[in-house]
């Protein structure tokens, strides 16, 4: 019984790392704001850390940082360590961090996306010389912060209800 | 507030992951693997929905703006016909020329061809999958001809080179990305440098970086264009990649570099257009 359960919940986060990077890849990138889309998959990540724990956030976090991989041309396994230790980050987190409402995870997203710029960054420092932290924090990061964030407001209540759907027998858990 | 006991040891599942990634790293930098077959997977699972959603995006979304009145498209239409005839008397001018070049070149016993590169068009399904990457994926691949190391056009300039084909997507990387390198000469000067990409550059100025040019007469200057090069081993001679928007001396004082500003405007790609010239072939 705890099995499918879990098996359940694992689909659903599935189905939703793919439509997530279906949305980033292929329709945000018609709404770019001052040419940056927003981070889909990592909104997915933390919400499930935050939500259901490190496992779970783990697990996400290892889905989507395999896909960015795929489509990247550093190591592999490099996004699956960053997805990695944000799932695991977020998870907790939460243990520490008490709110009720959607302000907590929103700002969960907005830091986690901070550290997911600070860890692109070091990679492209080992790998380029000439990389200057500053530009990066104007020009990309902190658009990226705002943006994903403001798409965390509208997705992560879409992700809770969803889970809430598959799973009704499960307390309710902040949100 | 009730601390639920989780059935898996976290803290241990996250130490072993962490240890299987960094190995996962080192396999990676021994191999030089890259997702291989597993990315075959997943674009096999994603390409036709991107293909949809490019669809779907090309009715919805583009022609809402691309709207224009009956009378604007008249007049176009008038002005596009005069250039037409303009250009019809430059390109039997240049069909003279072009004769009298390949005839003198026969009797010189040159071998190379005037080059008339064959293209193909292809649209933009999806763009890379992080702000950091600057690569996005084209509906077109080896079924219609593409392969690895085809360069891509849009606008009349270099946009980038195929990195990846699979059998009905590719995968472009574009010349702002820091991994690109590409052998470059100046038009006014036919001196050779080195356009390499740069993220940072590009967010904030706009521009990739030029450096190792040999311009002991200070002939080039702001403004002038700057094309791919012959001695580039992946990139065919000619494309326009842009124009210089600053020039300064090394501090070696033999050499040149600075910035230029790309011919393709990297925000706004839609429809690119693919040379099925390798530059190997030629």
């Amino acid at each position: 019984m705890n099995i499918k359960r879990h098996i359940r919940l694992l689909i659903l986060m599935c189905i939703l790392i793919g439509v997530g990077f279906i949305l980033s890849t292929s329709v945000f990138i018609y709404f770019p704001i001052s040419g940056i889309v927003p981070n889909i998959l990592l909104i997915i990540t933390s919400a499930y850390g935050y939500f259901k724990g490190e496992n779970y956030g783990m697990i996400c976090g290892v889905i989507c940082g395999f896909l960015v991989d795929i489509y990247s041309n550093s190591l592999f396994g490099l996004y699956i360590l960053f997805f990695l230790i944000i799932g695991f980050t977020n998870g907790q987190l939460a243990k520490v961090l008490f709110g009720d409402g959607i302000r907590l995870p929103v700002l969960l997203v907005a830091f986690s996306d901070f550290l997911y710029g600070i860890f692109c960054f070091l990679q492209g420092l080992i790998r380029y010389d000439n990389y200057n932290f500053y530009d990066f924090l104007l020009n990309i990061i902190f658009p990226e912060m705002v943006y994903t964030a403001l798409v965390a407001f509208a997705l992560i209540p879409v992700i809770i209800s969803l889970n809430k759907l598959i799973d009704p027998t499960k307390e309710a858990r902040r949100l | 507030m009730k601390e639920k006991k989780s059935a898996f040891p976290s803290k241990l599942i996250f130490m072993i992951m962490l240890v299987v990634c960094i190995m996962t790293l080192f396999f990676s930098y021994a191999t030089g693997f890259s997702g291989g077959a597993l990315g075959k997977v997943a674009n096999h699972v994603f390409v036709p929905v991107q293909k949809g959603m490019s669809v779907v995006a090309d009715r919805l979304i583009k022609s809402d703006s691309d709207r224009m009145e009956k009378d604007e498209l008249i007049a176009e239409n008038e002005a596009l016909k005069a250039q037409i005839e303009e250009l019809t008397i430059t390109l039997n001018n240049n069909l003279i020329a072009q004769n009298e070049l390949e005839s003198l070149k026969k009797l010189n016993k040159l071998s190379k061809e005037y080059n008339n590169y064959k293209t193909t068009g292809a649209s933009i399904i999806a763009k890379g999958s992080s702000n950091w990457f600057n690569t996005f994926t084209i509906d077109k691949g080896s079924d219609d001809g593409l392969k690895v190391n085809m360069n891509v056009l849009a606008d009349g300039g270099l946009v980038g080179i195929i990195t990846e084909c699979g059998s009905n997507f590719s995968v472009v990387s574009c010349i702002i990305d820091d991994d690109i390198n590409v052998s470059a000469t100046m038009l006014s000067t036919n001196d050779n440098c080195i356009v390499s990409g740069s993220l940072k550059d590009m967010a904030e100025y706009g521009s990739v970086q030029f450096s190792d040019l040999d311009d002991d007469y200070d002939i080039v200057a702001v403004g002038d264009s700057v094309v791919t090069s012959n001695i580039s081993d992946k990139y065919v001679p000619g494309i326009l990649i842009g124009y210089i928007t600053e020039i300064n001396e090394d501090d070696n004082g033999l050499t040149k570099s600075g910035k230029v500003t790309p011919a393709v405007d990297f925000k706004h790609l839609d429809n690119v257009l693919v040379i099925l010239d390798l530059k190997e072939a030629l």
